[in-house]
């Protein structure tokens, strides 16, 4: 900018088209404004009771200090079931979703109806919370790390069974007719042009998955359902808040190791 | 020999893509299809291996009609294709690339393990010799520039063991040297083993060199056909007259998906 010249500012493209769009666009503003104004005031949403929960919270973090390393021996056995369940979960997901990918993408389905059929799972699976899988499991099957692992399953394959759909839809469709324009067969074109095309992204989602259904199999003890979570609820119920701490700082520590070990596989393979 | 009787194509969105076109094709020739963007070449070309399902008219390869589904697979089987993007799987290997010409001649589970006969992985490094590649045959596709893509391309067709080679412009994208090469290598294949080779191209210079027979496309019709590759002024005019008309069409070309696969 020069020393004493003034700068003029002008926008690129007009912010308003006309009177009529500006108007829409206040209305807009105004709607929007309302939305958090009525959600604010049914959440109750309150600086002040914030302010008069400092001292409480404060008091809690005070008995949490020091953590209580006593409790780690015990705490081995639930650890290692929990990266179990997380390892099983995942694996049994990545197996559900590959037929139900297939079936869900637009440009590999068979037929609409099993297009549609498969859309239906993939969604209704994926707006199911682990929690409510696992309270169904722990139901179905009784306590213990199985209902985890199932609950995760089922709940991973709505997510990454949509991303599979996704990919193989976006793919280079350029290979594939090449590949049916020698007359292989469709398993065939889909081993040789499709198969190569998404399996970096799919790995990368796969292992993605496996990160966040290790952190979601740290609470599914809360209901039963095997691993670190139930030691982490007990403690809780008994105000042993030195005994959570522990805990808590084992789950930071195995979620970053399942991080690393996620992105050192990622780095290899792609 | 190739024989096409009232070949009409539209498309879903209302482009008339061929208005009726009848062509025989006899074999061993190399013939050249030009025309403008939009004039209906590749739609005519994809026709001929089902690729495109044609509104009305009938195709046959060799006796067996395309539009019969029994025949579809034998045909492409037999019908060699390459394309103007190369259309190789960038992730595989040269040689995987080249086999998988050869993967309807093969067992469905094998090759899916890709376990190939060692005749086939044999004969697979013997086309990728004759286009002069055979040194690159355990590189990635992607590391390989676009004319030696094109080369994996027509080494690919060749593992067929083809009668008919289809190219849908073939030298597009290419650098004047390159696209020399492939033509070259194209028209050595139709001498030596007397394959019938059509070749879609828009360059008139090209064509002149290459072609034995001319066949000229405009707007969906045929407007030319000519067993020599001298084209006058007034044919090329024929073909390319009012070239900003066809232009406007280029963006109506077909979304391939193989549901008929």
């Amino acid at each position: 900018m020069r020393k004493n010249g003034a700068v003029t500012l002008r926008p690129v493209l007009p912010w308003f088209k006309d009177g009529r769009a500006a108007l829409r666009q206040l209305a807009l503003a105004v709607l929007l404004l309302g939305v958090y104004a009525w959600s604010a005031a049914g959440t109750h949403l309150s600086i002040s009771e914030l302010l008069r929960g400092v001292p409480g919270l404060a008091d809690i973090v005070a008995r949490m200090v020091p953590p209580n390393f006593a409790i780690l021996p015990k705490l081995a056995g639930p650890t290692i079931e929990t990266v179990q369940i997380s390892i099983w979960g995942t694996t049994l997901a990545v197996l559900f979703t590959i037929p139900l990918g297939l079936a869900a993408a637009r440009n590999l389905s068979p037929h609409p109806l099993v297009y549609g059929l498969a859309r239906f799972v993939l969604n209704a699976t994926r707006s199911i919370s682990e929690i409510i899988f696992a309270l169904i499991f722990v139901a179905a099957v009784g306590l213990g790390p199985f209902p985890g692992v199932l609950a995760l399953a089922f709940h991973s394959v709505g997510m990454l069974g949509k991303f599979l759909a996704e990919a193989i839809e976006n793919i280079d469709a350029g290979p594939v007719e090449a590949l049916v324009a020698t007359g292989a067969s469709k398993w065939q074109v889909i081993r040789y042009a499709v198969v190569p095309q998404i399996l970096p992204e799919f790995v990368t989602l796969c292992l993605y998955r496996w990160e966040l259904n290790f952190r979601s199999a740290t609470i599914l003890g809360i209901v039963g359902a095997g691993g670190i979570g139930f030691e982490l609820v007990t403690s809780m119920r008994l105000f042993q808040y030195q005994d959570m701490t522990t805990i808590l700082i084992v789950i930071l520590a195995l979620v970053s190791v399942v991080d690393y070990v996620s992105s050192a596989i990622r780095a290899k393979i792609i | 020999m190739i024989a096409i009787r009232g070949l009409r194509k539209e498309f879903g969105n209302g482009t008339k893509a061929l208005r009726g076109v009848d062509l025989t094709v006899e074999c061993g020739q190399f013939l050249v299809l030009l025309g403008p963007s939009g004039a209906g070449k590749s739609t005519l070309l994809r026709c001929i291996n089902g690729l495109v399902q044609p509104t009305a008219g009938e195709i046959t390869v060799d006796g067996a009609a395309v539009h019969q589904l029994r025949h579809l697979t034998d045909i492409r089987r037999q019908v060699g294709m390459i394309f103007q993007q190369f259309n190789l799987v960038k992730r595989l290997t040269v040689i995987e690339n080249v086999l998988c010409g050869r993967l309807a001649h093969s067992n469905i589970f094998c090759s899916c393990l890709k376990l190939f006969p060692a005749a086939d992985i044999d004969f697979a490094l013997h086309c990728l010799d004759r286009v002069g590649l055979a040194e690159k045959a355990y590189q990635r596709a992607d590391q390989l520039s676009g004319g030696q893509q094109q080369r994996v391309g027509i080494a690919r067709a060749l593992a067929q063991k083809p009668r008919l080679i289809l190219a849908d412009e073939p030298v597009a994208s290419l650098d004047p040297r390159s696209a020399e090469r492939v033509m070259g290598i194209l028209r050595d294949i139709n001498r030596q083993d007397g394959m019938t080779v059509i070749v879609s191209l828009h360059n008139i210079e090209l064509a002149g060199r290459y072609a034995e027979r001319v066949i000229g496309l405009r707007d969906g019709a045929l407007v030319l056909d000519k067993r020599s590759s001298v084209l006058s002024s007034w044919e090329v005019e024929l073909v390319y007259g009012d070239y900003a008309d066809a232009a406007d069409d280029e963006g109506a070309f077909p979304q391939v998906t193989y549901a008929h696969a």
